[in-house]
């Protein structure tokens, strides 16, 4: 059942293994034990985890009585995806992810461009860049929380002594203004590192050709657009899709600074998976939730891969 | 003359950057040594009038019911450190196999890491509650330890196998024709060189685990089982928030990461950029 292990194809490799387990099994030694170990431990995590997902989603099954779980058919996976409330929070991910995945993108290959030099100001400053991905996640929902109050935060303070506002402005109490307010802070998360990814591709690029193009007459955007992104566009296509998986799953940014509000206009599913499972106590319901997520994931990543597959045929 | 504006104006930009991602940090700890008066005070003052320390008084050294910071932040760093260490060693060795076989089930494997890493945060969280409520694990620092360890294997095998592809198969291969065991060729021979492999995993993984969120938030609810990520959540969605309080619980809580991010910054770098290209 088990596949046939071999070392480094090597004829003269001998067969006798030297620990006690391998002589019982000849054909299982180190390799085995490192990694089927392994492979089994998280099939049957994952693999039982989602399969309960998907049994639960069949149930009526409360957080206060988790033994008692009742079949309902489809009764609960109808109810729940019909609801206004998934439907709403299907379309704020959907907001959440392309939104911040975009600005991410943007704003991570300028910054890696303008990151990838060999100035000593750039040195220093490209250490900072892994500060924002490595903080807590909490750490980064509590500070922006804080900037972004009406009375007492630093974001309204310089817009108002900057005379663009008159007095604060509730930025994540405004239905209108809180989406692009989280989604800020998501893009304040991850665009440093995306720049530290992209500067140090740059950075592998043979100068020579921007010397050749610069004689030939290109100015620095010429050589930027036609020249740098195209050598390294693998590069930022694999840190947007790595981006869009981090931010498709995470919770802890829009939990921690509107709990899914104002109105749900922050509402997006890891958030209502959380409260239907904590707060309503229905584990069934929001295994619907966890559902509906991964497959927006899926088809997501699906066709972002379709694309990228595309792109690389054209080029 | 065009090229001294053009110099000009990418320092600028990287001077923008710089001050984007860096401000956050300084601007938290100013807020930590302030009064509660000056904390509510408008307009923002943006120097604190003196280092106050009652907000860090308050928060680590007076625990309350339900609330014990100090408990929390070791809680935290024996999460991180013991699944940090289990990871990194295992997710090695692994990797070390998985380059080292030839086998058309390695491709499959390393794919299998992948997809399961996209189960990552609250998709499985609602079974694996219910599979620790089952086993009397909930609300147990070992049940969020084994749960830590699991997803985080993959993630730390695959930058395992990056390192260990890009090790010369020499060495190894000369010493299991010479009579070596695998065994004997990983932890004698490979084991050594594979050190500075297991440090970047280690570190990358006590960082990640460190301000992990989803797990930790749905299986550790009592005081004593917190991590700080619980802990400050807890604080910053009161109804009337003390951000003073907040600060400062913040900023302690990222010493851990910031000193990692300071003192091994290459370790990190290397680490993120193996696991970018793996394509």
């Amino acid at each position: 059942m088990k596949q046939r292990q071999r070392t480094i194809g090597d004829p003269g490799t001998p067969r006798n293994e030297g620990s006690r387990v391998s002589r019982f099994f000849p054909k299982v030694g180190f390799h085995f034990w490192s990694v089927v170990p392994a492979v089994v431990l998280l099939v049957v995590v994952v693999g039982f985890a989602s399969a309960e997902v998907v049994r639960l989603t069949f149930t009526e099954t409360s957080t206060l009585d988790m033994r008692t779980s009742e079949f309902v058919g489809l009764d609960t996976i109808t109810r729940v995806s019909t609801d206004s409330s998934t439907v709403n929070a299907l379309t704020n991910s959907l907001q959440w992810i392309f939104g911040t995945a975009i600005f991410t993108t943007l704003l991570g290959v300028g910054a890696g461009q303008l990151l990838s030099g060999s100035s000593r100001l750039v040195r220093f400053s490209r250490g900072f860049m892994l500060v924002p991905w490595v903080l807590p996640g909490v750490v980064v929902a509590s500070f922006w929380k804080w900037a972004y109050n009406a009375q007492v935060g630093v974001v309204n303070d310089l817009l108002v002594r900057a005379g663009i506002l008159e007095s604060g402005h509730s930025f994540l109490g405004d239905p209108r203004t809180a989406m692009p307010t989280v989604v800020s802070v998501m893009v304040w998360r991850l665009f440093p590192i995306f720049a530290l990814i992209v500067a140090a591709a740059i950075q592998t690029v043979d100068t020579s050709i921007f010397e050749a193009a610069t004689v030939d007459g290109a100015n620095s955007w010429q050589r930027f657009v036609w020249l740098t992104l195209p050598l390294i566009k693998f590069h930022i296509a694999t840190m947007t899709l790595l981006t869009t998986i981090w931010v498709t799953n995470n919770l802890v940014i829009v939990q921690l600074m509107t709990g899914g509000g104002p109105a749900g206009a922050t509402d997006i599913l890891p958030v209502q998976l959380f409260r239907l499972a904590f707060q309503r106590f229905s584990l069934s319901d929001s295994a619907v939730i966890s559902v509906i997520n991964v497959i927006l994931l899926m088809t997501v990543s699906a066709l972002y891969l379709r694309v990228l597959a595309k792109a690389r045929e054209v080029a | 003359m065009k090229h001294r504006i053009a110099i000009i104006g990418s320092a600028t930009g990287v001077l923008l950057i710089l001050g984007v991602v860096v401000l956050p940090m300084l601007w938290l700890a100013s807020l930590a040594f302030r009064t509660t008066a000056e904390i509510n005070q408008i307009p923002l003052r943006w120097v604190p009038l003196e280092l106050n320390l009652e907000s860090f008084e308050d928060v680590w050294l007076s625990p309350g019911y339900a609330r014990n910071w100090p408990r929390n932040f070791v809680n935290t760093i024996i999460s991180s450190s013991v699944t940090a260490t289990v990871v990194s060693v295992w997710g090695v060795a692994i990797g070390y196999s998985l380059s080292r076989l030839r086998s058309r089930w390695v491709p499959r494997t390393l794919f299998f890491m992948i997809v399961v890493q996209l189960f990552n945060g609250p998709a499985l969280v609602v079974p694996i509650f219910l599979l620790l409520n089952r086993i009397g694990l909930l609300d147990t620092l070992t049940g969020y330890v084994l749960v830590l360890m699991a997803f985080f294997l993959p993630f730390a095998a695959l930058l395992g196998y990056n390192f260990a592809r890009s090790s010369p198969l020499d060495l190894d291969e000369a010493a299991i024709v010479d009579g070596a065991s695998t065994r004997q060729a990983f932890w004698l021979v490979f084991f050594p060189l594979a050190r500075v492999g297991i440090v970047t995993i280690w570190l990358m993984t006590f960082v990640l685990t460190w301000g992990e969120y989803p797990f930790a938030i749905a299986f550790l609810q009592s005081g004593d089982t917190r991590t700080i990520s619980v802990a400050l959540a807890d604080l910053v969605t009161q109804l009337s928030v003390q951000w003073n309080r907040v600060a400062a619980a913040s900023l302690i809580a990222s010493i851990p990461v910031v000193l990692v991010v300071v003192g091994a910054q290459k370790h990190l770098v290397k680490g993120l950029l193996s696991g970018s290209t793996k394509g």
